[in-house]
C-alpha cells in the first residue's frame, strides 16, 4: 500500500543503491516489496543479481499498457522487481513525452498495486526532473531525497525545501511547505558520508542539525557497497557486518516506522505464512 | 526515609513534650533492662550451651526472611549475645593470681570489649544504609551553579594526571560554568604546558604548607565557583559526575557536600596477589557500598578527599579545608557537621581510579589514614564538642575508633601464646564454658555481618585486611595517641610497574616474625598434646589454644601472601566494556564490531565478520558511546579471525581527550563495580584458605629484555604527546593560569557560510519557545554543552533518534537576541490588572505572611518581548524606612524594591520594567515584605507590620507570536491554551450552506473546546473564509476547500493542521470527510481520541463510542465510589506556603437531583500535612473546611499521636498525614460545588526578639476523598416509591 519514492535533483548520489537495499531490508523485515525502476539506466536490477544480458522490461513498455503482474520478477532477495528494460535515447524520450501527456500510464498500474495493503512499492527514479517523477509524486507516501555528504549536495537543500526541485505543489502536498514544521512525507538520506575527510563530519552534523527529524539516516562511505554491486548482491547479503549494511538497516527501520506512524496508512509486516504462500504462488 | 531523616535532623528531641520524653525514656529503660537481664543472668556452662543453641536456632530461622526490620532484630540479638559474652568475661573469667596473668587477662578482655564496642557501633552505623538517588537539576542549564574542579597533584606522573584532566574537561556541564584547575604543588613546567595546551587552569603557590589541604585552600582564594569539586589526580571522572551529584546541592541549601564512591578499576594488592582475590569485592567496597550510605542515614557521610562536590560558602564558614590533621577530608567534614551543615553520599560509581599498586604503598596510605583519624580523635573528639547529633557522634566515633584496631588485633592473634608459651591461664574458665560463651558470640557476629555486608565484603576478609596492617600500626597508634600533633602528609604513589613478581619483605617482615612465633607456639601445643600425659582439663585447654593458634597462623599466612607481589607489566589497566564500533580500513571498507576491553593504550575488539587485517594497518575507529560517537585513530597490533588488538594513536590533545572519553568518560562505565556474589561465609572461608596457597607457588620470571620492551611499548602508547616532558620547575610563587575553553575547539570557517545559506529557509523554525525543555541529566548531551573538540571526533546524531536531533536544535538560550536575523512575528500588547490575573482583593502582607504572589501563564505560542509592572499600594506608616521595603520578584528573579515612606503611606503608581528573559510558561510574581517598626525587637505578629499591593496594579506585556508546531498530538494547542486566562475566541469556517452533519460536527468540536475553556467562557464566531489573523477550525464535507487553504488528500474522516493562508503563523484545524457522516466521525475521533493522534495529518478510524450510561457525563463527579481530590484538582493546587496559604478549592459538579436524608450526610475524608509543633503553635492553628462558602468544621493541627508513635517513627515507620472526617450536609450540594480548605496556622509565640520560621509548607493530601455514594438519584427514588405503591 505505501509508495516510497527515491529521488534526487543530483545524479550519482546512490538513489538506486538505496532503493534496492532499502527494499531488501524491508523484505527481510517481513514486508512484501515491489521495486520499480523508472530510470532509463536500468540499473536497479543489477543489485538483485539480474544477468546483464537480461532483456526483460516493464517501464520501457508502459506505452503498450501491458499488465505489471506479467513483468514482475521474483529476485533471490525476495523483492519483486519491475525492471525498466533496455531502451535507447529516442524511446526514453518518447516514454517521457507519453507520460507527460498521460500520467495515468504509470499512475494506473501503481494505483492497482497499492490496492493490496500488504505490498510496499519502492520506486527508483532518474536524477533531476522527469515526467515519470512528476507522475509518481502525487501518489507518493514517502519521498526520500538522497544526497551525498558533500558541499554540492548540501547546497541543494534550500532549493529542495523551496519546492523548486520537485515542483511547489508537490512539495506542499507532501507536507513540506516552507515554514511548516511537519516532515511527515518527505525525508532525506545522506549517503557516502566520509568521516576521514576534514569536511565530512562537520557537514554531516550540520546537515543533520538543519534537517532535524526529516533526516531518515546517514549512510557512511563504505567500499563494501561498491564490492556488493560488483558481486550483484545487496550489501546486507554481501557483508552483513559492514557499516553500510548497518546504516541502510537503520534507514529502512526509520522508513518503516515513519510509514507506520503516518497513521493514515495501515502498514505492517505481512504474516510470514502469507509471504511464503505468495512466494509459492 | 528521607522524611524520617529530616525529622531526625530538624525536629530533634526538643519538640517532644516532657510527658512523651518520660514515656520514651521509660520504654528505653525497659528495653535496656530486658537486654541486660538476657546478658547477665547466670547460667551453668551446660545451660549456656542450650541458650547458645536457642539463639543460633532463632538466627537460622529468622535469617530466612528478608527485610531491614528483620536485620535490625538480628542485630539486637547479636548485640545481646555479645554483651552476654563480654559481661561473663569481665565478671567471671578474670583472675589475678599472678601479675603477668592479670596483665594478659585484662589486656585480652579489654581487646574483646573494644571489639564488641566497635561491632555495636558498626551495627548502628550500617543498620539502615540510605540508598540516596540523584536529584534532577533545574530544566534550564542557565540556572545551574558554577563549579570549580580542582585536581591537586604533588609528585604524580603527568601521564596519570593528564587522563584525569582531560576527562574532567569532558564532564557535561555548561562550559562557562565549569573551570578545571590543576593545583600543582610540584610546580612542574610540564604540567603548566599541558594545562595551557588542553585548556585547563593551572595554579601553584609559594609554599607547600599543609600539603593537600593547604593546596586546596590556596586555590579557593584564587577562584570563585559556587561549588568546588575535588578529584585526586588518579580519579578519572565520568561525564555524568556533576549532573548526577550537584542536583542535591542545588535542592538542599544546607547541604555542604556530596560524596561519590572511590571506585578502583585496577585490582588492589589483595585482589591481585591473593589467589582467590578476583572473586571477592575490593577492600574499599565495604566503606563506599555500606558504611558511607549508613553514615548518610545519620547525616554523617563524610568527605573522602576526592570525587566530591563541596559548597564554597560552607567551606568558607569553617575557614577552608581543615589543616590540623593529615586526613584533611574527614576533619573538614566533621567541622562542617559541627556547624550544622548536612552532607550526602551518592552510591553511584561516577569516577574511577587506580588502586594502590603494591602492599607497601597500601600500608603507607593506611598509616596516614590511621594517623589522621587518631589525630582527630585526640584533637577534636567527635564525642565531645558542639554541634553534633548523637548519631553523627557515633558514626564519627566508629570511623576513628576503627583505626584503633591494631593493638586489639595483635592481642587476638597472640593471645593463645600466653598459655602455650608463657603458661599463663589468661581466661579463667573451662574450655567448654569458653566455647559455650564465645561460639554464639562469634557465630552471631559473623552471620549477622554476613547478612548485612552481602556483596560488599565477604566474611573473614576483614581479618586479612587488618592483619596485614596491624603490626605496622601498633607503634603509630601509641605515638599518635600520646602526641597527636606529629606526623606529616605522605603521598600515595600509584601507577607503577612491577617487572618481576617478588616478595616484598619490607611490607611483611613483622608478620613473618609473628608467623614464626605462632608456629613455635603451635609446635609446643601439639607437642604437649601428643607427647605429654595431660588431665582432661589441660588437654582441652591445649586443644583449644592450639586450634586458636592455628586460626591465627592461617590469618597471618594469608596476610603474608598479600606481600607476594605478582608482576604487573601493563601500564594501562584494561577495562571490560562492550562498545559498538566500526573500523575504517585503508581500502575504504567499513566493518562493524564490538570491543572486549578498552584502555588508554588501546582496545581489543571483535569484528562482525572474520576479516583478517594485517598488523600495523592504520585504522579509523568510530566508537559508539551512547550519546555520541567518537572517532579515534588506531593501529592494528595483531589480528586473528576477526579479533583485533588495536593501539590508539592520538596525535593531538583533542584526540587523546577523545580516547579518555571513550575509556573513562562513559556515564555507565563503572556500573559493574558491585557485581560480586553475595557473601556465603563458608565459601568465603575456603577462599581465604585457598589464598594462602599463593605463598608457596613458584615465582614467574620474565626475561629482562622482554620486560623492558613491553614497558617501553606501553609507555610509548600511553602518552605519545606527552613524550619528552621538560623537567623544569617553576619558581615558588602564586601563579594562576585561567582555563581557556576554546583550546580544544577548531572550526572550519568556510563551512559556516555554506550552512548559513542552507539554514536560511527554515530560520523561523529554530526560534526557541520560551521555557523550551532543556536537556537534563537523564540524557547527557554533549552536543549542547560542549563543542566537538577538534575536527576529527564529532557528534553525529544517530539517525532517526528524536532525542539527539532535538537536542541538537535546542541549545539556543531562551533569549530573544538570537533571533535578530529572522522575520519578527506580529506583536500584541496586553494590559492586565492583578485582579484579572486572579488576585481576589488587595494583597496584604504581614509580619507572619511576608510573601504574596500571583500566578499567571503565557501562551505557548507567544513570547514576551517587553513588560512593565505599574504598582500601587500602601505601607504601614509605623515602619522604619531603612529596614523596610517590598521586594518584587518574577520567578525568583529580582525586579525591584518599593521603599517605605513614613509620611506618605501610600505609594504608586511605581513603574518597573521587567526583563523579558525572566518570563516562563507559567510565572509567579511575588511581593516580599520586610519590615521593622523598632530597631531592636520586632514582634512578627504585631499589627504594625503590614503592606498592601493594590489589585488594580497593572502588568502590561508586549507579546510576539511564535510559529507553533503543527502537530495533532499537541491539541488543543495552539487553538486553546490552558495558561491563557482570557475567554476563548475560536472562529469556525463553514461552507456557505452547511449540511446538518457539518453543523453537528462543528457543534461537537465547539463543545469540546468550550468544555476545556471552562471558567474562561468561549465564543465561536462563524465565517465562510479563514480569518485574516489567528487560528480557526475548518469543518467541511466533500472536497470544496475554502479559498487558499491547501488541503491534504481527503480519503476518509480526516484531521489536519494546515497554515492559515492569511496568517502563516496561525493554524487551521481541518475536520474533513468525503461525506457528512465522515465529518461527524472525524469530529468524534478528535474529541474522544485527541491524545492518540500524531503528525500534522491523520486519517482517523471511526471511534467506537460506548453506550451512554445515566450520569456518565465526564464533568460530573462519580457517585459510585469515593472520589480522590487528586482526580478533581491538580495536586499542586492542594499545597501552599506560609502560615495562611489561602483557600484550597476542590470544585466538583454533579447532577442536581441528588437526594438523601438530613441525618445521612455525605462524607469527605480529608488528610492533610502541616509542620509539627515547634514550628507552628499547634494548639491555635487549624484547618477550616467549608462548602460553597458555608463553614463546616475546624480541625486542630495538633497531632493526635498515641504513645507508641515516637517509637514507631524511630524505627522508620512513616508517619501518615493527619486525618479529618467531615460530614457535608446534603442540602449544601448543588449542581456546581466548591469544597474549600483553609489553613490558618499561627507561629509559636517565642517573644519579641526571635525570628519565626518562614516558608512553611502545608498540603491537603490528594488521596483525600469525597464520598457521595450515599446519595440516591431522584429519578430512581421515584421509581422505588412507585414500586412500593
Amino acid at each position: 500500500m505505501p509508495l516510497i519514492c527515491f529521488a534526487s535533483p543530483k545524479g550519482g548520489v546512490g538513489k538506486t543503491t538505496l532503493a534496492a537495499n532499502v527494499g531488501g531490508e524491508l523484505t527481510r523485515a517481513g514486508y512484501r516489496v515491489v521495486a520499480m525502476d523508472l530510470d532509463p539506466q536500468n540499473s536497479l536490477r543489477i543489485h538483485f543479481g539480474d544477468p546483464l544480458q537480461d532483456t526483460s522490461f516493464y517501464a520501457a513498455g508502459l506505452v503498450r499498457r501491458g499488465s505489471w503482474r506479467d513483468s514482475l520478477r521474483r529476485t533471490p532477495s525476495g523483492v519483486d522487481l519491475l525492471p525498466y528494460g533496455q531502451t535507447d535515447h529516442a524511446a526514453a524520450l518518447a516514454l517521457g513525452a507519453a507520460l507527460a501527456d498521460d500520467p495515468a500510464l504509470i499512475a494506473g498500474p501503481l494505483d492497482d498495486m497499492l490496492i493490496d495493503p500488504a505490498i510496499a512499492v519502492v520506486v527508483d527514479t532518474a536524477p533531476g526532473p522527469s515526467a515519470a517523477l512528476s507522475a509518481v509524486l502525487p501518489l507518493t507516501d514517502l519521498l526520500v531525497t538522497v544526497l551525498l555528504g558533500d558541499p554540492t549536495s548540501i547546497s541543494l537543500i534550500p532549493m529542495i525545501e523551496s519546492g523548486r526541485a520537485y515542483g511547489r505543489a508537490t512539495v506542499s502536498a507532501l507536507g513540506r511547505a516552507p515554514g511548516s514544521a511537519s516532515a511527515e512525507r518527505h525525508g532525506f538520506v545522506l549517503n557516502q558520508v566520509d568521516l576521514r575527510t576534514r569536511l565530512g563530519p562537520p557537514l554531516a552534523s550540520a546537515a543533520s542539525r538543519h534537517l532535524g527529524n526529516r533526516l531518515l539516516g546517514v549512510v557512511h562511505r563504505d567500499e563494501n557497497v561498491g564490492e556488493a554491486v560488483a558481486a550483484q548482491r545487496l550489501v546486507a547479503e554481501y557483508l552483513p557486518g559492514s557499516r553500510a549494511a548497518q546504516d541502510i538497516k537503520v534507514v529502512a527501520r526509520v522508513i518503516a516506522a515513519r510509514l507506520a506512524s503516518g497513521n493514515n496508512i495501515a502498514f505492517a509486516p505481512a504474516p510470514r505464512v502469507t509471504r511464503q504462500a505468495q512466494a509459492v504462488s | 526515609m528521607i522524611d524520617f531523616l529530616h525529622r531526625m535532623l530538624d525536629g530533634g528531641e526538643a519538640r517532644l513534650g516532657v510527658k512523651r520524653s518520660l514515656l520514651h525514656a521509660a520504654i528505653a529503660l525497659i528495653g535496656v533492662a530486658a537486654i541486660w537481664s538476657v546478658a547477665s543472668v547466670p547460667l551453668t556452662p551446660g545451660e549456656q550451651a542450650v541458650f547458645a543453641s536457642i539463639t543460633i536456632g532463632i538466627f537460622l530461622l529468622v535469617n530466612r526472611f528478608p527485610g531491614r526490620r528483620v536485620t535490625v532484630f538480628l542485630i539486637v540479638l547479636s548485640g545481646a549475645v555479645s554483651l552476654r559474652y563480654i559481661v561473663w568475661r569481665v565478671t567471671e573469667t578474670l583472675e589475678f593470681s599472678s601479675f603477668l596473668q592479670g596483665i594478659l587477662g585484662t589486656g585480652l578482655a579489654l581487646a574483646e570489649a573494644y571489639a564488641v564496642v566497635v561491632m555495636v557501633l558498626g551495627y548502628v552505623q550500617i543498620a539502615w544504609p540510605l540508598d540516596r538517588k540523584p536529584v534532577p537539576l533545574p530544566d534550564d542549564p542557565a540556572e545551574w551553579p558554577s563549579v570549580d574542579v580542582y585536581i591537586p597533584s604533588y609528585n604524580e606522573d603527568l601521564s596519570l594526571v593528564r587522563t584525569t584532566v582531560l576527562a574532567a574537561l569532558a564532564i557535561d556541564w555548561p562550559p562557562d560554568k565549569m573551570k578545571v584547575y590543576i593545583l600543582d604543588d610540584g610546580r612542574r613546567e610540564a604540567f603548566r604546558d599541558f594545562a595551557v595546551s588542553c585548556g585547563a587552569g593551572y595554579i601553584i603557590r609559594p609554599d607547600n604548607a599543609h600539603a593537600k589541604a593547604g593546596n586546596l585552600n590556596h586555590a579557593m582564594g584564587q577562584t570563585d565557583g559556587e561549588f568546588i569539586c575535588v578529584f585526586d589526580c588518579d580519579h578519572v571522572p565520568t561525564r555524568a559526575f556533576l549532573q548526577m551529584t550537584v542536583g542535591w546541592l542545588v535542592r538542599e541549601k544546607r547541604m555542604s557536600a556530596i560524596q561519590a564512591p572511590h571506585h578502583f578499576y585496577s585490582p588492589d594488592p589483595f585482589q591481585r596477589n591473593l589467589a582467590a582475590g578476583e572473586h571477592v569485592p575490593p577492600e574499599g567496597n565495604m566503606f563506599y557500598g555500606l558504611v558511607q550510605p549508613g553514615n548518610d542515614f545519620w547525616n554523617a557521610a563524610f568527605f573522602c578527599g576526592s570525587c566530591a562536590v563541596i559548597r564554597r560558602t560552607a567551606l568558607e564558614e569553617i575557614g577552608g579545608f581543615a589543616v590540623e590533621t593529615v586526613t584533611e577530608d574527614a576533619h573538614t567534614a566533621l567541622k562542617l557537621h559541627r556547624k550544622g551543615w548536612h552532607s550526602a553520599y551518592l552510591r553511584l560509581p561516577l569516577a574511577a581510579g587506580l588502586a594502590t599498586e603494591r602492599l607497601i604503598l597500601h600500608i603507607g596510605q593506611r598509616m596516614r589514614w590511621a594517623r589522621g583519624m587518631l589525630q582527630i580523635f585526640r584533637l577534636d573528639n567527635p564525642l565531645f564538642g558542639p554541634g553534633l547529633k548523637l548519631g553523627q557522634r557515633l558514626c564519627y566515633l566508629n570511623a576513628m575508633g576503627h583505626f584503633l584496631f591494631a593493638i586489639p588485633r595483635v592481642v587476638f592473634l597472640t593471645a593463645p601464646l600466653g598459655y602455650l608459651i608463657l603458661g599463663q591461664n589468661i581466661i579463667a574458665a573451662s574450655p567448654l564454658a569458653i566455647l559455650a560463651y564465645a561460639f554464639p558470640h562469634i557465630f552471631h557476629a559473623v552471620a549477622t555481618n554476613s547478612r548485612i555486608q552481602r556483596n560488599w565484603r565477604h566474611s573473614f576478609w576483614s581479618e586479612i585486611y587488618e592483619t596485614a596492617l596491624a603490626l605496622f600500626l601498633v607503634r603509630l597508634t601509641i605515638v599518635t595517641l600520646l602526641s597527636p600533633r606529629r606526623g606529616k602528609f605522605n603521598v600515595t604513589d600509584k601507577g607503577g610497574l612491577l617487572e618481576n613478581g617478588y616478595f616484598d619483605l619490607r611490607a611483611v617482615y613483622p608478620n613473618l616474625l609473628l608467623a614464626l612465633v605462632l608456629l613455635l607456639g603451635l609446635g609446643i601445643g601439639l607437642f604437649c598434646l601428643f607427647f605429654r600425659h595431660n588431665d582432661e582439663l589441660t588437654f582441652e585447654a591445649l586443644l583449644l589454644n592450639s586450634i586458636w593458634t592455628t586460626i591465627s597462623l592461617l590469618i597471618v599466612l594469608a596476610a603474608l601472601a598479600v606481600g607476594r607481589e605478582t608482576r604487573q607489566i601493563r601500564r594501562q589497566a584494561r577495562i571490560r566494556a562492550r562498545l559498538k564500533l566500526s573500523i575504517w580500513l585503508p581500502d575504504g571498507r567499513v566493518i562493524q564490531g564490538i570491543t572486549n576491553d578498552v584502555s588508554m593504550g588501546g582496545c581489543s575488539l571483535r569484528l562482525d565478520t572474520r576479516e583478517e587485517v594485517a598488523a600495523e594497518t592504520g585504522l579509523l575507529i568510530d566508537v559508539d558511546v551512547g550519546p555520541e560517537t567518537v572517532l579515534l585513530q588506531g593501529r592494528v597490533l595483531q589480528s586473528e579471525s576477526g579479533s583485533l588488538q588495536v593501539d590508539w594513536l592520538p596525535r593531538t590533545i583533542a584526540e587523546e581527550a577523545a580516547v579518555a572519553r571513550v575509556v573513562f568518560g562513559r556515564a555507565d562505565a563503572w556500573i559493574e563495580w558491585d557485581s560480586f556474589p553475595i557473601d556465603r561465609p563458608l565459601r568465603s572461608l575456603i577462599h581465604v584458605l585457598v589464598s594462602i596457597r599463593g605463598l608457596f607457588r613458584p615465582p614467574v620470571r620474565v626475561p629482562k629484555q622482554d620486560v623492558a620492551a613491553m614497558a617501553a611499548a606501553a609507555a610509548a602508547a600511553a602518552a605519545p604527546v606527552a613524550a619528552a616532558p621538560s623537567g623544569g620547575k617553576l619558581a615558588r610563587q602564586t601563579l594562576v593560569v585561567q582555563p581557556r575553553r576554546a583550546a580544544l575547539q577548531r572550526t572550519l570557517a568556510a563551512l559556516a557560510v555554506l550552512l548559513l545559506v542552507a539554514a536560511g529557509g527554515a530560520q523561523a523554525q529554530t526560534k526557541p519557545a520560551v521555557g523550551a525543555q532543556a536537556p537534563t541529566a537523564a540524557q547527557p548531551s554533549g552536543t549542547d554543552l560542549r563543542p566537538p573538540p577538534g575536527p576529527v571526533p564529532f557528534l553525529l546524531p544517530s539517525p532517526g533518534s528524536p532525542t539527539s536531533t532535538s537536542s541538537a536544535l535546542a541549545p539556543q538560550p531562551a533569549t530573544q537576541t538570537a533571533q535578530s536575523g529572522s522575520p519578527a512575528g506580529p506583536t500584541r500588547r496586553l494590559v492586565l490588572t492583578l485582579r484579572q490575573l486572579g488576585v481576589q482583593g488587595p494583597m496584604t502582607m504581614r509580619g507572619t505572611s511576608a510573601i504574596q504572589g500571583v500566578l499567571f501563564g503565557i501562551r505557548s505560542d507567544e513570547v514576551v518581548t517587553a513588560a512593565q509592572l505599574t504598582l500601587e499600594g500602601a505601607t504601614s506608616p509605623s515602619l522604619m524606612p531603612e529596614f523596610s521595603n517590598i521586594t518584587v520578584t518574577l520567578n525568583e528573579q529580582y525586579i525591584g524594591t518599593i521603599p517605605v515612606d513614613r509620611d506618605v503611606p501610600t505609594f504608586g503608581p511605581v513603574a518597573m520594567s521587567l526583563n523579558p528573559v525572566f518570563f516562563q510558561d507559567s510565572n509567579r510574581l511575588n511581593f516580599r515584605f520586610t519590615g521593622r517598626y523598632t530597631p531592636d525587637c520586632n514582634d512578627p505578629m504585631s499589627g504594625l507590620l503590614w503592606a498592601t499591593v493594590s489589585d488594580t496594579s497593572v502588568l502590561s506585556l508586549t507579546l510576539e507570536r511564535l510559529p507553533s508546531p503543527r502537530l495533532l498530538s499537541r491539541l488543543p494547542l495552539p487553538f486553546f491554551d490552558q495558561r491563557d486566562k482570557q475567554p476563548l475566541v475560536l472562529p469556525f469556517v463553514l461552507p456557505a450552506a452547511p449540511g446538518n452533519d457539518t453543523l453537528g460536527a462543528a457543534a461537537i468540536i465547539a463543545s469540546w473546546f468550550g468544555q476545556q475553556a471552562d471558567f474562561r467562557g468561549a465564543t465561536f464566531p462563524v465565517a465562510a473564509q479563514p480569518p485574516p489573523e489567528g487560528n480557526a477550525v475548518v469543518v467541511l464535507a466533500g472536497r470544496e476547500a475554502p479559498e487558499g487553504v491547501s488541503l491534504p488528500p481527503v480519503n476518509g474522516p480526516t484531521l489536519a493542521l494546515v497554515p492559515n493562508p492569511n496568517d502563516p503563523l496561525s493554524s487551521l484545524l481541518v475536520v474533513a470527510g468525503r461525506t457528512g457522516a465522515e465529518v461527524i466521525n472525524a469530529a468524534t475521533a478528535l474529541v474522544l481520541g485527541s491524545h492518540t493522534l500524531g503528525g500534522a495529518t491523520a486519517m482517523v478510524q471511526t471511534p467506537v463510542v460506548p453506550e451512554r450510561q445515566p450520569y456518565d457525563a465526564p464533568a460530573w463527579i462519580n457517585t459510585d465510589r469515593p472520589v480522590r481530590f487528586g482526580e478533581l484538582v491538580d495536586a499542586n493546587q492542594l499545597q501552599g506556603t506560609g502560615y495562611a496559604p489561602g483557600t484550597f478549592h476542590v470544585p466538583f459538579r454533579t447532577a442536581p437531583d441528588l437526594y438523601t436524608w438530613r441525618k445521612r450526610p455525605f462524607r469527605a475524608d480529608i488528610h492533610f500535612r502541616a509542620p509539627p509543633g515547634p514550628v507552628v503553635d499547634v494548639a491555635t492553628s487549624r484547618l477550616d473546611v467549608g462548602i460553597n462558602g458555608l463553614f463546616l468544621r475546624s480541625y486542630s493541627l495538633a497531632p493526635s499521636a498515641g504513645p507508641l508513635d515516637w517509637a514507631f517513627r524511630q524505627l522508620g515507620f512513616d508517619e501518615g498525614p493527619q486525618a479529618a472526617g467531615t460530614a457535608i450536609p446534603p442540602y449544601m450540594v448543588f449542581g456546581q460545588n466548591d469544597l474549600g480548605l483553609y489553613f490558618d496556622a499561627r507561629p509559636l509565640h517565642r517573644g519579641d526578639c526571635t525570628a519565626i520560621p518562614e516558608d512553611l509548607h502545608m498540603s491537603v493530601d490528594p488521596d483525600s476523598t469525597i464520598d457521595l455514594t450515599r446519595a440516591y438519584r431522584f429519578d430512581r427514588q421515584r421509581k422505588r416509591a412507585g414500586a412500593r405503591c
